[in-house]
């Protein structure tokens, strides 16, 4: 579980509309093989309050000192500000909005192997070169 | 260096090939086997698409495959080679290239194949051409990421030995 980076690995938690995490994951895994240290999130009939206490709940149940990573869609939308406004006591927690399967690969691709801050902007940077106008 | 893997795989260069089993194996040479792709390099272009940054990746048909320039190539590169169907490996092994392993790793549905597997069809004559592959010496087996379960080639043809 330990990253090669030098930290624990860390935790995606994915909070999307509908099943979007979940599909995401789901072909994540098609791509690269079965994954753990993942948790979908919905926004599906929950409140803007209830979505931020999901996300709090899901942080506080993992192990102490596990780094997080919440990926939203929308970076204004509902899971975007539920992202912000979670509050996890004590723990790294990272935020990044736009999720899209380039992201994601380079986060499950490299997630061990390079510290979370250069990932974290390798992750964007690939998110946005996934956008090709052609 | 012995070739990495070869694949069969009618999607070729995607993203099970670069990101799951380019993990696994990190080639340098992502090289296409495919008569029709070599005979239309704009489209082979397409399937190049998705061959990552420290890599490179190139069409040829099966006969260039078969030049001691290609195979030169592949013994000096950390080589991948993948086949859209079971006629290019076949013809490949027939014309004398060392393939000793042979991944099934995609041969999706259309019309007269049947399911073996969620990502392998098989028709008659793709039966045959694993049974001619399996005769020349060549271990076949289907899976398609390195981290899934691997079928051998008993699986795929029930009730033929291999």
């Amino acid at each position: 579980m330990n990253g090669s980076a030098g930290g624990a690995r860390p935790v995606a938690i994915l909070v999307t509309h509908g099943v979007l995490g979940e599909e995401l994951v789901r072909t994540v895994e098609a791509i690269l093989g079965a994954q753990s240290e993942v948790i979908t999130v919905s926004n599906s009939g929950l409140s803007a309050d209830g979505l931020r206490d999901r996300i709090d709940a899901e942080i506080a149940g993992l192990p102490e000192g596990m780094p997080v990573v919440l990926f939203s869609d929308l970076a204004a939308g509902s899971c975007g500000i539920a992202t912000r406004r979670a509050d996890p006591a004590a723990r790294t927690v990272k935020r990044i909005a736009g999720v899209n399967l380039p992201m994601l690969l380079e986060f499950f691709y490299n997630r061990d192997a390079i510290p979370l801050e250069q990932l974290l902007a390798r992750m964007e940077a690939k998110g946005k070169a996934g956008i090709v106008l052609y | 260096m012995p070739l990495l893997l070869a694949r069969v795989d009618d999607r070729l260069v995607h993203g099970q090939v670069a990101h799951g089993w380019g993990r696994a194996l990190r080639p340098t040479l992502y090289l296409v086997v495919s008569d029709e792709l070599a005979a239309d390099p704009a489209r082979g272009d397409l399937y190049l698409l998705a061959v990552p940054e420290d890599a490179s990746g190139r069409c040829v048909s099966v006969l260039e495959a078969l030049a001691p320039e290609t195979r030169a190539l592949v013994e000096r590169e950390r080589a991948v080679l993948l086949f859209p169907g079971l006629d290019e490996p076949l013809r490949l092994v027939q014309g004398g290239f060392p393939i000793s392993d042979l991944n099934v790793g995609g041969l999706h549905h259309a019309p007269g194949k049947a399911p073996v597997l969620p990502y392998v069809f098989l028709d008659e004559q793709d039966r045959a051409r694993l049974r001619r592959l399996a005769a020349l010496g060549v271990r076949v087996a289907a899976r398609d990421l390195p981290s899934n379960p691997e079928h051998p080639l008993e699986e795929l043809l029930p009730g033929s030995a291999s």
